[in-house]
């Protein structure tokens, strides 16, 4: 299989332009040290950290439901488990 | 960007190593170094001219030799990760004065398996990943760390928060036109263009 070109100027600034998000509430939900920590998009400190993944999951909704919001659950090695989506 | 701050990446290319190798180019390009994977040369007769070209320029080599066994039984082990960690101590030991300053890590998943298959590289600096991301950017980060005096670098921590967004807002664009086949097909060297647009936006405060 011939691998495509992916990477493009604009596509390149288009990711870029995600990681400083205005108006989403995207909430992360990581795996730390040895606790899920939650993460508001566009930061490097956690909100709250927690024992179960159950837990930060719940909290981060809680947060997420209040406003146009998404919560991204990651898996242990970074990549994406789920995405949960919430409209007012 | 000259001398100090290249880095020369050595690891394997398979899918399952796929993880690993974006944390790593991630790692690298977040604490400020322009990292060098010998996946993005194309023309096979050259490889070995470039990997060349790629030690004599980088003070910094990380080499993982993880995949220095059979992955599967009936697959062979991987020998080109060792022939070019080989090459880069070679540089740093017969080397003139700037290549005498080359900093090497050497990779592998567990601790101790490399004193079974090339037990002459005791006494390198040797640290296990476990095939977890995490580790290998806390291996990388603190190695670095040890190898850069006088300068602060980023947590582990603050490393792994960034990158684990990152991938999320990579996959959310991109998923959109590519199928997931392409994705993971695509070339380390577009992986590292959006990875420098990324950070470098990240950082903006």
């Amino acid at each position: 299989m011939s691998r495509k070109v992916i990477y493009t100027k604009s596509r390149g600034e288009t990711v870029a332009s995600l990681a400083r998000p205005v108006n989403i509430a995207k909430l992360h939900v990581i795996l730390g040290e040895s606790k899920w920590s939650v993460v508001i998009e566009g930061n490097t400190k956690a909100l709250r950290t927690f024992l179960t993944v159950d837990q930060a999951i719940n909290f981060a909704k809680d947060i997420a439901a209040k406003k146009t919001g998404e919560v991204v659950i990651h898996e242990e090695n970074g990549l994406i488990k789920d995405r949960i989506s919430f409209n007012r | 960007m000259g001398f100090e701050s290249n880095v020369f990446i050595n690891c394997p290319f398979d899918d399952e190593y796929k993880p690993m190798l974006k944390a790593l180019v991630f790692t690298s390009i977040y604490l400020n170094l322009v990292p060098h994977v010998s996946e993005t040369i194309s023309s096979s007769n050259t490889r070995i001219d470039q990997i060349k070209r790629y030690i004599r320029k980088s003070k910094f080599g990380i080499h993982d030799i993880s995949r220095n066994k059979a992955m599967v039984v009936g697959d062979l082990p991987r020998f080109n990760m060792p022939y070019e960690l080989g090459l880069d101590i070679g540089a740093c030991e017969f080397g003139g004065k700037i290549l005498k300053s080359k900093k090497i890590l050497i990779l592998d998943t567990e601790r101790y398996h490399y004193q079974k298959v090339i037990s002459d590289i005791s006494g390198q600096d040797i640290s296990a990943h476990n095939d977890e991301p995490k580790t290998l950017i806390s291996k990388v980060r603190n190695w670095l760390s040890s190898n850069t005096e006088d300068i602060v670098l980023a947590s582990t921590n603050e490393i792994w928060i960034a990158y684990n967004q990152f991938i999320d807002d990579l996959t959310s664009i991109l998923s959109a036109t590519y199928t997931e086949e392409e994705l993971k097909e695509m070339p380390i060297s577009d992986y590292i263009k959006f990875t420098n647009d990324w950070i470098k936006k990240f950082k903006q405060i």
